[in-house]
């Protein structure tokens, strides 16, 4: 897989993660994805090329914010937060996956004749 | 828009933010690290792995920077630092690549201002290209284009449909005296509605009215805006304002905008009048003296007004015969007038410069071949680890434009420096001169076409190194087949430019040989040696014959006694300036010699006795003017050679008798005295014309040139002579040059012309020597193990040379015949400027081409020198 098609699938579901893993509270870079990573049972292992661009991004469209802070072992660290306009866009993304996650269900749950009634007749 | 000023506000704290983004991923390699090291990683390991858990650091700024939507301006900041990197590892390469584009785009905006803005560009006049100039046509007399005379000029206004008016504006000059130095301004008396017909505004006051024009006098003035200020310190309190002209009251009525009035270097306008001692009687039908323009009624064509204005001639030629028989009516666009005889020279500088812009994108073209050629190795290492080929392109592309930005800045500049030489070197002769700005739109064009040479041919061996495996260069370690197809490319433009070079060397060799030939003419009088002083009497202190003699004859004698005086005379008007030409004369003993339809022109003068002595013409025959021809004496005239060849043939000139034709009532007889020889009064390229000299003391003249021939040098009389002047008039204006001079100006258009296009040639052929050096340096460069080889088996070193340079010469002669077929067919284009010379000179085409030969040769034998200096062990173990 390309470089280009990984970001595709993960360009909606990174987002999502990233404003989620934020309403969970202020967090610097690498902060977030352990956050990530300790939530999904070390399943979901962002890449880490892929997180700063997305958080610059984000920052540059208004829906976190990032600010100079210091980490818990006291140093000094870029804090993200989620802006109000973040939140918003949380609630939409967040709703948008669930339907796409009922759809996928839908569409895997389908069992073989499911379709009989209204396909083609042989 | 928020967007922008974010960007914006980013770029400004760029170095701010770069550092920010080191920071932030140095703290995340080091949570990272530390986590493999809680883990019991080996602290140099830890950071091993963070980084490539990481995937390459350099990537990971570039995405962080892409997203942050301020990418392409840093990238486009750092190709451009890159690219000045790369310029100054060149430095030869950039000072031909930028000293080319400067020179091109330099030169022709400089020309193309001047060209356009003196020949292209409409005059200033609202709607001007409704302006038309009406001239007299008179095919049999030779004139083309003659001015008309009174009674005509109201005939044909009065008649005609197509035009909204018709003026005159007679050119006169005026006596200026009164709060300050007297001064001679040149200034026009014009018709009814001239101002309304010309549309030049006036910035205050008001134009003339109908009832102030064209009658007996009334004394009112329109003044120029140049005038206005130098004079009157621009004070607008001037209208109404009396100011004396010709010792005459004159009020100010008006003050025209700044800005060229017409005629052209007009000071001032008066109303055309008839004064009682000058009644309208004295402008029959056949004196042609009125300038007269036009302007077409709207949407009439030139051909349409042309018809209307052929059948006005027609039939005033029948109601008149006389004086009409013959004549027609030529219009042309006023435009054509003023720019006149300065078009054809202009525009073959216009074409010459063309000819240099090309030579320049060529150069420039096949400078960056070349680099690129050279360069295409290191772009396939680059592409091997790692570069982008789009990053490749672009930064060969910033190269470019940073050539192109240079050179262009520099050529501006040459632009502004060429446009205010050429205003200053520029012969009078050439109207509207100092008005002349650089022209922006021709200098954006011109960086426009760089730029794009610039781009295209950085792109060519860029993309081909982008699209060749690098694998194939690095293995081969040398140029494979596309470079070979470049170079056959770069042969190709090195012909070229040669023969663009040798088509501008055989222009400027032709215009040289012209202007050579025409300062070698025999002007047939001596005007070594010769201080020339001209003034204007005015009428109102001398009102009548015995006045202006009175004057004359204190002019001669107190000039004669000046100190290294030998001779002094006079002439009437300017020997060399505008001729008074007469028709044909009738012979008393041969009346019907020519039929009454044939008129030849005759220059008319009239001189003081000691004229031709001054001017070192003899006396062939009889005697010349003396002091016994006074008024009241019988009517003498000296004739030139050409006269008595051409009116006398076969008699005995001396004692003939003879009379101008249209004398009308009254006929006054003039006898021959003496023949004298031929001399070029209007010019050095005219032919001499037929000429009769009157005795000054019979024609007193109110404007008339005084002559003194000294054995020094004529300037060291100026003051002395200007104070003899105003010894007698202190309120006469006169103006001293020397003859010397006078024949200098005639030569200053075509200096002009041909020392520029001298310029231009030298400047092809250098662009050109660079153009073949480059090439061969190259060829020899990328043979040298080829080379090597050779003489390792023995081949003698002048072979090489002599290899060297005939695969340079070969490029040089193939341009030489291109370039010659081209230059015989443009050649043909600029007869009429050529003097003494055919377009196809024989002797301009040899020396043009043995120049360039000479140059090509001498170009290609450094690199041929280094080809035969090529050590064999040393060429072989390099690669």
């Amino acid at each position: 897989m390309s470089n280009d098609e990984r970001a595709d699938m993960l360009q909606g579901t990174l987002d999502l993660l990233i404003l989620h893993a934020l309403s969970l509270g202020p967090m610097h870079g690498w902060g977030i994805s352990q956050r990530i990573r300790e939530l999904s049972d070390n399943v979901l292992q962002i890449n880490q090329g892929s997180l700063y661009p997305a958080l610059h991004r984000l920052e540059y469209r208004g829906l976190v914010r990032a600010r100079w802070g210091r980490s818990e072992n006291n140093r000094r660290a870029k804090i993200y937060s989620l802006t109000p306009a973040g939140q918003r866009r949380l609630g939409v993304e967040h709703r948008d996956w669930l339907r796409f996650m009922e759809a996928m269900q839908r569409v895997l749950a389908a069992a073989p004749g499911a379709l009989e009634p209204k396909g083609v007749t042989r | 828009m928020r967007g922008f000023w974010l960007r914006l506000l980013r770029l400004l704290r760029w170095r701010a933010s770069e550092r920010e983004i080191d920071e932030e991923l140095r703290f995340h390699v080091e949570m990272e690290a530390e986590q493999y090291l809680r883990q019991g990683v080996d602290p140099a390991e830890a950071r091993r792995r963070a980084l490539i858990a990481l995937g390459g650091l350099d990537r990971w700024r570039e995405e962080v920077r892409a997203a942050r939507g301020t990418a392409w301006i840093e990238d486009a900041v750092r190709d451009v630092r890159l690219a000045v990197r790369g310029l100054l590892r060149a430095p030869g390469f950039a000072v031909a690549a930028v000293g080319a584009i400067a020179l091109g785009i330099g030169a022709t905006t400089a020309v193309y201002s001047v060209v356009d803005q003196v020949v292209l560009s409409p005059l200033p006049y609202p709607d001007s290209h409704e302006l038309v100039t009406v001239w007299t046509q008179d095919p049999r007399q030779g004139a083309e284009k003659d001015v008309a005379s009174w009674p005509n000029f109201i005939d044909w206004r009065d008649a005609a449909t197509t035009f909204d008016a018709l003026a005159t504006a007679l050119p006169r000059r005026y006596t200026l005296t009164g709060g300050g130095e007297p001064e001679e301004v040149v200034g026009a008396a014009v018709s009814r509605g001239f101002f309304e017909l010309i549309g030049h505004p006036l910035a205050l006051g008001r134009p003339f009215r109908d009832d102030e024009v064209e009658g007996t006098v009334s004394n009112v003035v329109v003044i120029s805006h140049e005038l206005f200020a130098r004079r009157f310190g621009a004070d607008s309190s001037v209208v109404g304002r009396t100011i004396t002209l010709d010792g005459a009251q004159y009020e100010i009525v008006g003050v025209t905008r700044p800005g060229s009035g017409y005629p052209r270097d007009a000071a001032l306008w008066t109303p055309q009048a008839f004064p009682p001692d000058e009644p309208l009687t004295k402008y029959p039908r056949f004196r042609l003296l009125f300038p007269v323009i036009g302007r077409l009624a709207d949407g009439v064509t030139l051909s349409a007004a042309q018809a209307e204005m052929d059948a006005i001639a027609a039939r005033l030629a029948e109601a008149y015969p006389e004086a009409n028989q013959g004549t027609g009516i030529r219009l042309e666009p006023l435009q054509e007038t003023i720019v006149g005889d300065a078009r054809t020279p202009l525009l073959v500088l216009l074409g010459a410069v063309a000819a240099v812009m090309l030579i320049v994108v060529v150069n420039v073209a096949n400078l960056l071949l070349a680099r690129g050629t050279a360069r295409a190795r290191e772009l396939a290492v680059r592409l091997a680890i790692g570069a982008g080929r789009g990053r490749i392109v672009r930064q060969v592309l910033a190269e470019s434009a940073l050539l192109g930005g240079l050179g262009g800045l520099v050529g501006a500049a040459l632009a502004a420096v060429g446009v205010a030489t050429l205003a200053a070197a520029g012969p009078p002769e050439l109207p509207r001169l100092d008005e002349v700005r650089p022209d922006w739109t021709i200098l954006g064009i011109a960086l426009a076409v760089a730029f794009a040479a610039a781009f295209a041919f950085g792109l060519v061996p860029a993309l081909q190194a982008g699209r060749a495996d690098p694998a194939t260069h690095l293995r081969s370690g040398g140029p494979g087949a596309s470079t070979a197809a470049l170079g056959r490319v770069r042969s190709a433009f090195v012909a070229a430019q040669f023969a663009l070079a040798l088509v501008l060397l055989v222009g400027a060799g032709l215009f040289l040989r012209s202007f050579l030939n025409l300062r070698a003419v025999d002007p047939g009088f001596d005007p070594d040696g010769v201080l020339s002083v001209s003034m204007n009497l005015p009428r109102d202190r001398y009102p009548n014959a015995d006045a202006r003699r009175a004057f004359h004859q204190q002019l001669l004698d107190a000039a004669a006694a000046l100190p290294g005086v030998q001779s002094v005379g006079t002439i009437d008007g300017l020997f060399l300036g505008e001729l008074p030409r007469l028709g044909t004369p009738t012979i008393e003993s041969r009346p019907d010699q020519f039929g009454p339809d044939t008129k030849i022109p005759v220059a008319g003068r009239t001189v003081s006795p000691g004229f031709f002595s001054t001017m070192g013409l003899e006396i062939v025959a009889g005697r010349g003017l003396d002091e016994t021809d006074r008024p009241g004496g019988v009517r003498v005239a000296v004739v030139n050679e050409t006269f008595a060849r051409r009116f006398l043939a076969g008699l005995d000139p001396i004692g003939q008798r003879f009379t101008w034709l249209y004398q009308g009532e009254g006929s006054q007889w003039f006898t021959i005295v003496g023949v004298v020889e031929g001399a070029r009064q209007a010019g050095l390229a005219a032919p001499v014309l037929p000429a009769v000299f009157n005795a000054l003391a019979q024609y007193p003249p109110s404007r008339i040139e005084l002559l003194i021939r000294t054995a020094g040098d004529p300037r060291s009389l100026a003051r002395a002579a200007t104070r003899v002047v105003h010894e007698i008039d202190p309120n006469l204006p006169v103006s001293v040059r020397t003859l010397d001079q006078a024949l200098a100006d005639q030569l200053a258009p075509r200096r002009f012309v041909s020392s520029l296009l001298g310029v231009f040639a030298l400047a092809a052929l250098t662009l050109a020597a660079i153009g073949i050096f480059g090439v061969m340096a190259y060829v020899v460069g990328r043979r040298t193990r080829e080379i090597g080889i050779r003489v390792a088996l023995g081949a003698a070193r002048p072979r090489l040379l002599f290899d060297v340079l005939r695969e340079g010469m070969l490029h040089a002669g193939a341009g030489l015949v291109v370039g010659v077929l081209a230059a015989l067919g443009l050649a043909r284009l600029v007869r009429s400027q050529l003097f003494g010379l055919e377009p196809t000179d024989p002797a301009t085409f040899t020396a043009a081409a043995a120049v360039l030969l000479v140059v090509a040769a001498a170009a290609c034998v450094l690199p041929a020198r280094r080809a035969a200096a090529v050590d064999a062990v040393i060429a072989l173990r390099e690669e």
